[in-house]
């Protein structure tokens, strides 16, 4: 090994089987890849060799299986001109190997593992699979073991020489930097669960990557997860909300009362759609407000205080609709409501969209470019941090990468729905008003969208705009809790009130706050659960609180207060929502379900636990 | 001893301050003076008033008779917001800082800077990070990383950024309670270097403690305190370490430093 | 203010009192007397109907009748209201059981006084059995035998059209829950007996999350084509399902149990086959006249009666609507 800095000796041999296995795995991704496109190897359900389309799934085999040649390649060039990089990619590479065959040896052990408690049967094991898996593990580890201990070596022998001590970061090997990566994330164990539970019912059933299936899941969790944002960012400032479900059912009576027959009781009439919203979002916050205020006001702890509101809130449906009836829109009109919009109105806001996306892209692209060009440089400059230097690069263009596609297919989909409007010739467009905030993908609101959806979407599944609103929200709260001053201080008076208030943060007036945003989130949510399905029954939203609280915490949030984060809460409720859809696709017991959602929601916690403790 | 009376460079004088809870009388006609660049030690007993004296100067507590002189101006300080915008910074051992937040963040809580990105303000997190390890770099403070999290530095580390922020913030006076009761012999040096540093930035700072051997090192003069009145001011010139520790101990100031007796003037 | 609420519960009894005094003056001695004690009353609209079924029938035969409950529902408050019906030497009391022990010893001194006691709504859990209450007989639903029909309600449509019946599926909202899973078992004994597979799913009260639970049922069970819902809630959550994943009528052979509007419309629009209906006013209607004709003639029906399965469907679903709003079903 250290021959091979050494320019005047030959290489050892240890040298000589890494540089012919980086050839040997760059070739075979290849194959692999290669063979998946041409349909040979196939992961899904249909077996049919000369089937034209290729899943998802399979494309991204085939990316991940060319990318991984392309790095093999590239380490095994790096091995023969022996320079510095080539030990850093070899040892990342390996890595990725290992975790490849890992990954196939579950898809290969996996079904037969599970049949045992769902109505699956055990399929015969693949053999092609499982002697994948085994080998890609077990050489990828071996090679991985000899690179890391061959770095740590030469290390020694550099720091020797120079007399100095290297810094702990850039002695790192990929394990422990992407340890050290989720370490510092709140929402580390999430992660973690996100990746496993998705790859067991991938694996386990064809059935969960189905469109059906992903629609399932987001459209379900999407209402939750927009209450679990705000449920997040209470207990951050150290405060937890129960009353989140008997909110949800009253602000939900309310907005159908507003729709429907106003409140006669106070002389209120019923209101016109567009301001029996805001009336809704108004109620809702003043129902956070009446949880804040109590709060802050006797000192009784959160917990009980909305222990109460819990119960109080939740008369108000009861009373409100007496006698087990559902409220139900149809009882009142026969039509849904209905709203008329300009093309010009539509182009225009899409235009408004397009300067949008370009301003972000015009003050972000430049920034992440000339980062990736830093780090890039910093690696060909780097003497003996070439390992870490690689990793913030691959980083680097990750985010730019994914960042310029997200902003390019935005472009292209604004760019669609102007030509589609501009050739409309001016004639108003009919939507119905509950399908405009809440309606199918493809199905209710395709004129508006530009027929966008209708390509994307099979009939039968069941995406709906109530998935943009909770990622559109999970942006905007993240960047809030993140980067502004409010999420400075919600963090300040979660994690050490006294502090917050020695530094003039106003504790009471967050707490609150956040209280009333949890409340306005709620309402968002009702309006969304009462277009979704326009009727109201007296028990809406019992049993969400816990639900959401668990989302939350699985996302890595403290119940203490002062710690986690909006994508770990996200992340939770993905976790939260794949059990609920895969439990029932593999045919869990239905006597089992809820006791599998407890153990698995304790599992994630004291995974969190676990690499939060690890990280100190 | 004389040397310490007014002499027109003031930065903080409380006369005759009197603060009784019902019938209990926590301070009973206390002067007390900070000059400016000058570190007092704030020394008693537990209970002899020397917390209530600070949280009458820090807002917390509103005096029953007495006058509040800061910068040569008289002020009525109802509350910590007041005290914190006339530049009085106080500084808790356990309050401090945020654990779970990073050194960064905790350095500018409650007025962290930002930058517009369109309509938006947002923090600017590079600013942050830079700037506060250039203040605590200015008092002497090294820290590995801005964005490090806090919960993983020890008491002392945490006291000194306190420190290096209060004086980034151009505040004028610091107050340090109990700031080294917990810390190792080496960290209690280490706050102590950075409240001397605070000094030669302008700053004054009332040192409380109850352990003369704390402050000993650092401070210009002592103030005892004890049963609500002061015992008396002395520069370190005039007295020994021990003398200061019995008069704590004591209540009784030692013939040879005598000015005047406290008992004799309470009738 | 506080004072005021504290006599609230005093003029409450006050009031009980004075009405019952006044009930009792009023009895003649050829009236017939029935009392009925019950674990629910006038606060829930399922007893409302209940009580207009014994009204209507004391109207008939002129009898003073009193419905004895706690306004919303206490088992624990029916020892008490038995007492008061004892004390109006009744010629007939009618009960509901959900405990048998809180009543035990009232219903014993009745039989020691020979007034006739009839259970309705809810049974005796110990019927049959050496601990049971000594009591006539049973008036009211069997779950089961619902569950039954719905079962072969579906099959015998399945059958008309020509279509075999794969799988059944029947989602339950509340599992534990006594009288649901009845429901499912007599579902359950047809399917048995005709050797078609039935699977239960866990759903619950939330009507968007069970429609998403149905849709990840049906993806995974494409070839299910029978379903069994046993409330108002879970109906709901199969309509919406419907609608998003744009199915039609008569894919799915599905009936209900329980009333509401939306069941109502799913009959009429072919999405339900139909709903099972306990027939709350025959519950309190034939306790009187049975109370009445074994008090007078002392008759007795061979068996326990069972006021359901009484079967909405698309022939009978409009006149049931208007019956509805009248205040029978």
């Amino acid at each position: 090994m250290l021959a091979y800095f050494d320019e005047n000796a030959g290489p050892s041999t240890g040298v000589q089987l890494t540089r012919i296995y980086m050839v040997l795995l760059g070739l075979g991704a290849l194959l692999v890849a290669e063979q998946v496109l041409a349909g040979w190897i196939a992961f899904g359900e249909r077996v049919n060799v000369l089937r034209s389309d290729i899943n998802f799934i399979e494309w991204v085999v085939i990316v991940a299986f060319l990318l991984l040649a392309l790095a093999a390649l590239r380490a095994a060039w790096s091995l023969w001109r022996r320079d510095q990089a080539g030990w850093p990619w070899s040892q990342w590479v390996s890595f990725f190997a290992t975790i490849i065959g890992a990954i196939f040896l579950m898809k290969a052990l996996l079904p037969g593992a599970i049949a045992g408690i769902s109505n699956l049967t055990a399929p015969e094991l693949d053999i092609l699979f499982l002697v994948i898996g085994l080998l890609l593990f077990a050489s990828g580890l071996l090679c991985y073991r000899f690179v890391t201990f061959g770095i740590k070596v030469f290390d020694e022998k550099v720091d020797k020489a120079q007399g100095a001590l290297s810094t702990a970061v850039s002695d790192m090997t990929p394990g422990q930097f992407i340890s050290l990566q989720l370490a510092q994330s709140p929402s580390a164990g999430a992660i973690i669960g996100f990746v496993f539970i998705f790859l067991v019912f991938s694996f386990v059933t064809d059935l969960f990557l189905q469109p059906t299936s992903v629609g399932s899941v987001l459209t379900n969790v999407s209402t939750k997860g927009i209450v679990a944002i705000g449920v997040t960012i209470l207990m951050i400032s150290g405060e937890f909300d129960l009353s989140v479900g008997s909110m949800l059912g009253a602000v939900s009576v309310f907005y159908m009362f507003f729709l429907t027959e106003g409140i006669p009781q106070i002389g209120l009439g019923a209101m016109p759609m567009l301001l029996a919203m805001p009336a809704a979002l108004i109620v809702a916050m003043l129902l956070g407000f009446i949880n804040g205020i109590i709060l802050v006001r006797t000192g009784i702890p959160s917990f009980i205080v909305t222990l109460g509101t819990l119960l109080i809130y939740r008369t108000i449906p009861l009373v409100a609709i007496p006698g087990g009836r559902i409220l139900r829109y149809r009882d009142y009109y026969d039509e849904f409501p209905q709203v008329w919009i300009s093309p010009w109105v539509l182009t225009l806001l899409a235009l408004a969209g397009l300067a949008a996306v370009a301003y972000v892209a015009w003050r972000l692209l430049p920034g992440l470019w000339r980062g990736l060009q830093f780090r890039l440089g910093e690696i060909s400059n780097a003497v003996n941090e070439g390992h870490f230097k690689t990793t913030q690069a691959l980083l680097a263009g990750l985010v730019l990468l994914v960042t310029a596609l997200v902003l390019l297919v935005l472009a292209l989909w604004l760019v669609m729905i102007v030509a589609f409007h501009a050739g409309s010739g001016g004639e108003l467009i009919q939507v119905g008003f509950f399908d405009l905030v809440n309606g199918r993908w493809g199905f209710s609101f395709e004129q508006v969208t530009g027929g966008l959806f209708s390509i994307l979407i099979p009939p039968g599944a069941n995406f709906r705009n109530s998935i943009i609103w909770w990622l559109l929200l999970v942006i905007l709260f993240q960047v809030v809790l993140t980067q502004s001053r409010y999420g400075n201080s919600v963090f300040a008076v979660g994690g050490n009130p006294g502090a917050a208030r020695a530094q003039g943060v106003n504790v009471n007036r967050i707490k609150v706050l956040n209280f009333m945003l949890v409340a306005l989130l709620v309402g968002v949510t009702s309006i969304l659960e009462v277009t979704r399905n326009p009727g109201v029954d007296p028990l809406k939203g019992d049993g969400w609180e816990l639900e959401v609280i668990a989302m939350t915490v699985i996302g890595g949030a403290l119940l203490s207060g002062g710690y986690g984060s909006v994508i770990g809460t996200l992340l939770g409720a993905l976790i939260v929502g794949m059990l609920a859809t895969g439990l029932v696709i593999i045919g869990m017991n239905a006597r089992l379900f809820r006791g599998v959602v407890g153990a698995i929601t304790i599992l994630a916690v004291v995974l969190n636990t676990l690499v939060r403790r690890q990280s100190t | 001893m004389n040397s310490m009376q007014n002499n027109g460079d003031n930065l903080l004088e409380m006369r005759d301050i009197h603060k009784y809870f019902g019938s209990v009388r926590a301070l009973r006609g206390i002067d007390f003076h900070v000059d400016r660049q000058e570190i007092v030690g704030l020394l008693g007993d537990n209970g002899a008033g020397k917390s209530t004296l600070i949280k009458v100067l820090t807002g917390f507590h509103t005096p029953t008779s007495g006058e509040i002189v800061f910068e040569g101006e008289s002020v009525y300080i109802d509350s910590p917001h007041r005290a914190r915008e006339l530049g009085i910074e106080t500084v808790y051992q356990d309050l401090a800082l945020v654990p779970l937040m990073s050194i960064a963040r905790n350095f500018w809580l409650g007025q962290e800077p930002t930058r517009s990105f369109g309509p938006i303000k947002l923090m600017d997190q590079e600013q942050m990070a830079r700037e506060s390890a250039a203040a605590l770099e200015d008092v002497g403070i090294h820290i590995r990383d801005a964005n490090e999290v806090v919960g993983s530095m020890s008491g002392g580390e945490r006291q000194s950024i306190a420190i290096g922020r209060a004086v980034y913030f151009g505040k004028k006076l610091l107050i340090l309670d109990e700031p080294t009761s917990a810390l190792s012999v080496g960290e209690t040096r280490k706050v102590l270097e950075y409240t001397y540093a605070a000094k030669e930035r302008g700053m004054s700072v009332i040192f409380i403690t109850h352990n003369i051997s704390q402050v000993h090192a650092v401070a210009d003069r002592f103030t005892i305190i004890s049963r609500g009145r002061k015992l008396g001011d002395f520069t370190k010139a005039d007295v020994s370490e021990e003398e200061v520790a019995t008069m704590v101990m004591s209540g009784v100031v030692p013939e040879r430093l005598r000015l005047f007796d406290p008992e004799a003037a309470d009738d | 203010m506080r004072k005021l609420f504290a006599l609230v519960p005093v003029l409450l009894m006050l009031l009980g009192m004075t009405v019952f005094a006044i009930g009792a003056a009023g009895a003649q001695d050829d009236q017939p007397v029935f009392r009925i004690v019950s674990h629910g009353g006038a606060g829930n609209p399922f007893w409302i109907v209940v009580i207009k079924g014994m009204e209507d029938a004391c109207a008939l035969l002129n009898a003073d009748c009193a419905w004895l409950a706690h306004p919303v529902d206490s088992v624990d408050d029916m020892a008490g209201y038995w007492d008061d019906a004892l004390a109006a030497n009744p010629d007939g009391i009618g009960t509901t059981v959900p405990n048998p022990e809180v009543i035990r010893d009232a219903v014993g001194r009745a039989s020691e006084a020979g007034i006739p006691v009839i259970v309705l709504n809810t049974a005796d859990p110990n019927s049959g059995t050496a601990d049971a209450l000594d009591t006539l007989f049973y008036i009211g639903a069997s779950e089961f035998t619902g569950g039954v029909s719905n079962a072969n309600r579906v099959l015998d449509a399945a059958e008309a059209d020509g279509v075999a019946i794969v799988r059944g599926v029947c989602p339950i909202q509340e599992v534990g829950h006594s009288g649901l899973e009845a429901r499912c078992a007599g579902v359950r004994s047809v399917f048995e007996e005709a050797g078609i597979p039935l699977d239960e799913l866990t759903i619950n009260n939330d009507t968007t999350a069970s429609a998403g639970t149905l849709a990840d049922y049906f993806t995974a069970n494409a070839d299910t084509n029978a379903a069994f819902f046993l409330g108002p809630n879970p109906s709901t959550s199969f309509n919406l399902y419907l609608q998003e994943a744009g199915r039609m009528p008569g894919e799915i052979y599905a009936t209900t149990h329980d009333t509401s509007s939306e069941i109502y419309q799913m009959i009429k629009d072919g999405y339900l086959l139909q709903a099972i209906d306990q027939q709350p006013y025959l519950q309190g209607f034939e306790t009187i006249m049975w109370l009445y004709l074994n008090s007078r003639y002392e008759l007795a029906p061979g068996n326990d009666i069972f006021t359901g399965p009484g079967v909405i469907d698309g022939g009978n679903v409009d006149a049931i609507i208007e019956l509805t709003a009248a205040g029978y079903r």
